[in-house]
């Protein structure tokens, strides 16, 4: 007897050992946990079992916390290259891609850092300004003051910007293998464009059963709710 | 209306020219036939001026078997009335038997002349039982090909003549399991086959096969054949890839040539059994790690970096080239514990999945900084031409990794967004609750102080600014400021009935006259007195002045006890005092 329940136990072990890796993570995020790691490694799980749209979902959500994670940009860029979309999707020029890739290295958390830094910095320009000897010129602290003040206000405005879209990212991703982008909310309306799986979505609108999307090629048409999966989900 | 009849004008006179005088017909012998006729579905191609075409494709009529077909072609000339007129005809009757009694529907045809389709219409055929007895012709509706001795059809079968075989051929009959061998498949024949169509291919067991080469269209050479000077065309090259061992056939192919003999006759052929033999590979010397690698190869390796910043990946490309069963082994896997290494991407520019080369691309990316050693690729295969192992091992590279910095991660900007393979997963311990730092009460509390800093050095500045443009102005207003809370001080002393009272009104009277008048506090009551003559004030003042000290030394060092109403009175005093005082400028403040 007792050996059964012995080797019951062991079985019992052996299985939660073996147990889905991906299936554990997801349950940490069901309980609540937000991390861009786990994000990643969520969609790398996806990857590995044939699931892109899901994977390219995980790897945005990971970008949406952590616009520096390296890896989900790789993995990101590596999914939409195998993508049957991937010709839709715009080529930036190079100086707006070192644009892009300085904005996104500025995650939010080094954004506030930065923030932070520059305001002491702000007032210490206007501390030396304020009390610099009214006998001297005053050009040299106004200027530096000026310019460290002009810096401030673009952190704070890209911090606050990249503060709002982090809690209201409208990015979605197709999650359906072969979808007909539509001109209406209905099945009867004309066909615009053919999506594919995997296709990264800008959602304008969303109705009860439609939502209203941006193509990447910049195609406007309506798709069906079930299609489509949300970077922040709406539910939530 | 009246623009409906116009255009309908219009659309008359222009279709012969938008069709440019061509026309096609369709016809049939007859619409009812017997089981034991034939029926004759012709297709007639007429124009004005010459024109080409292809052979159009026998119908499918359900319930008939085709037979065979014919073709020919006529020009006539005309001229009437000095005009001269030319007609150009090409027709094609195609000859079905009927399988059984009903009704069957010859589909409408779709003929292409001159990058233009014509349309033929559809006919419907009704099959009747024959009439007992009547047997006017022969019924090849058993075997269309019996079609071949039909008298009445425009050739005769004694006429044909020649042979056309269909043969496979093998490079060697003797390969090792898992070495590709080549079959291929040539018709051979000394009569005019204009073309040949694979119906059916038979497989056998024992091996797997792909397509090698499959040519579009007959291209003869010249070939001896059993002696004689026949033509060859190859119809199909296939690969086969032997996973048993023993004595295996190849596959059959069969299929329908098309001979011209005086009109167009049908054949089937079939290729004839061929066999070969499949040897296991040797059980003696075989390498460790060996996949089940067959064939000749060449290995390269290349890295594209040898010293890059902690986080960067590095990617190790191995090539795999030469004549092999390149879909049949294993990649060689690389693993090391000092660094993540993905599965690896192939790519592959192979033919039939037997000759070419592979590039698997590994991406590594080291766990720690300093010097990471790559783990060795290994990867043997057996050779067929020596029958011997090979290995290839590839030479130890060390790679410099250096500590990260803000310039790694714009290292991949220059690539653009072309990642070879996906990145594995990231070893995490845990997975703690994201909160950013704006959500956090330290980052706050640091705002708030350094909005303070900002806020005192503000306050600071205009202070200072005050004090410099007027100074009198400024001290003044700072007595003005300061006294109120030494008279606070008095005032609370006074009520208390407590003869602190006395000191902490000499005290706030001094430093009132040494923030108005700057005369120090340390003085002497006298030399205090005469520092205010001298500063010009009002000699009642000054004496009102000097009553109050006096009061309160006596006060202070009395020993009978002083009455709160006493306090209270000279309380009042001391207000009147500091208000004439505020009102008396002086001669150092006029200035």
């Amino acid at each position: 007897m007792k050996r059964g329940i012995l080797l019951i136990i062991g079985l019992l072990l052996i299985g939660g050992l073996g147990a889905n890796a991906l299936q554990q993570m997801l349950e940490l995020e069901e309980n609540g946990v937000r991390n861009a790691d786990l994000y990643y490694n969520i969609g790398v799980g996806y990857w590995q079992t044939g699931q892109s749209g899901m994977a390219n979902l995980y790897f945005l959500r990971s970008l949406n916390l952590n616009s520096a994670h390296k890896p989900a940009k790789e993995n990101l860029d590596y999914v939409i290259a195998l993508s049957q979309d991937k010709d839709l999707y715009p080529q930036r020029p190079f100086l707006l891609r070192i644009f892009y890739a300085s904005y996104d290295f500025m995650n939010l958390n080094r954004m506030a850092v930065l923030s932070l830094i520059l305001f002491a910095l702000t007032g210490l320009c206007l501390h030396w300004l304020l009390h610099y000897d009214p006998l001297k010129e005053r050009g040299l602290p106004t200027l530096v003051f000026v310019i460290v003040l002009l810096l401030f206000l673009s952190s704070v405005g890209f911090l606050g910007s990249k503060a709002y879209r982090q809690q209201h990212n409208n990015r979605a991703v197709l999650i359906s293998a072969r979808v007909d982008l539509r001109a209406g909310a209905s099945m009867g309306a004309a066909r615009i464009a053919v999506l594919h799986e995997a296709a990264i979505l800008r959602v304008e609108k969303r109705e009860k059963l439609w939502c209203l999307v941006h193509s990447p090629d910049g195609k406007r048409g309506w798709l069906k709710n079930e299609d489509v999966a949300w970077v922040i989900n709406p539910a939530r | 209306m009246k623009h409906s009849y116009i255009w309908c004008l219009m659309i008359l006179l222009f279709v012969p020219w938008l069709l440019g005088g061509i026309s096609v017909k369709a016809s049939v012998n007859k619409y009812t036939i017997t089981s034991a006729e034939r029926l004759e579905y012709t297709i007639e191609v007429s124009s004005e001026s010459s024109f080409s075409m292809s052979e159009p494709s026998p119908p499918s009529i359900p319930n008939f078997s085709f037979v065979n077909m014919r073709s020919s072609s006529s020009s006539s000339t005309s001229i009437v009335g000095f005009k001269r007129t030319q007609r150009i005809s090409r027709s094609f009757v195609y000859y079905f038997m009927p399988k059984s009694e009903g009704k069957s529907k010859i589909p409408a045809q779709k003929i292409e002349i001159a990058n233009k389709v014509y349309s033929t219409p559809e006919f419907e055929i009704t099959v009747v039982k024959a009439v007992g007895g009547w047997q006017s012709q022969p019924s090849p509706a058993i075997d269309p090909f019996a079609a071949f001795n039909d008298p009445n059809l425009p050739w005769s079968a004694n006429r044909i003549q020649g042979k056309t075989v269909l043969v496979a051929r093998l490079p060697q009959h003797t390969v090792y399991r898992g070495q590709p061998l080549i079959v291929s498949y040539y018709l051979i024949t000394d009569q005019m086959v204009r073309s040949f169509k694979l119906e059916d291919e038979r497989d056998f067991p024992g091996y797997g096969k792909s397509i090698y080469e499959q040519p579009n269209s007959l291209e003869y050479e010249v070939v001896n054949y059993e002696g004689k000077r026949f033509q060859s065309a190859l119809i199909k090259k296939m690969v086969l890839l032997p996973n048993e061992v023993g004595k295996l056939q190849v596959p059959r192919l069969q299929g329908t040539a098309r001979i011209y003999e005086f009109g167009y006759l049908s054949q089937t052929l079939s290729s004839q059994e061929e066999y070969f033999e499949v040897l296991p590979l040797p059980v003696s010397n075989v390498p460790e790690g060996f996949g089940g690698a067959v064939g000749s190869f060449e290995l390269s390796e290349s890295i594209n970096a040898k010293q890059i910043n902690l986080g960067e990946a590095i990617t190790l490309s191995l090539r795999i080239a030469g004549k092999g069963n390149f879909n049949q082994f294993a990649n060689p896997s690389l693993e090391s514990a000092a660094a993540q290494i993905s599965n690896p991407l192939a790519v592959d520019r192979i033919n039939a999945g037997i000759e070419g080369s592979r590039i698997l691309q590994y991406t590594i990316v080291p766990s720690n900084k300093g010097v990471f050693r790559m783990p060795g690729l290994k990867f043997s295969w057996f050779d067929p031409a020596s029958r011997s192992y090979h290995s290839y091992q590839s030479p130890q590279t060390e790679i410099t990794v250096n500590s990260a910095n803000v310039i790694s991660y714009f290292s991949g900007l220059l690539e653009g967004s072309s990642p070879k393979t996906l990145r594995p997963m990231l070893s995490r311990p845990s997975y703690p609750q994201y909160r950013s730092y704006l959500h956090r009460t330290w980052y706050w509390l640091i705002v708030a102080l350094l909005g303070l800093a900002i806020v005192i050095s503000v306050w600071q500045a205009i202070d200072k600014k005050r004090r410099r443009s007027d100074p009198a102005l400024y001290l003044r207003n700072k007595a003005a400021r300061n006294l109120k809370r030494w008279l606070r001080e008095s005032n609370e002393a006074a009520k208390r009935g407590s003869r602190d009272f006395y000191a902490l009104a000499e005290r706030s009277l001094a430093r009132f006259l040494f923030e108005k008048y700057s005369i120090p506090i340390g003085l002497s009551t006298a030399d205090k007195l005469q520092k205010l003559s001298e500063a010009g004030i009002n000699p009642d003042l000054l004496q009102r002045c000097a009553a109050f000290f006096e009061r309160c030394a006596k006060a202070r060092f009395s020993p009978d006890e002083i009455q709160a109403i006493q306090i209270s009175e000279d309380m009042l005093t001391l207000n009147q005092l500091v208000m004439s005082f505020v009102a008396d400028p002086g001669k150092g403040e006029e200035k």
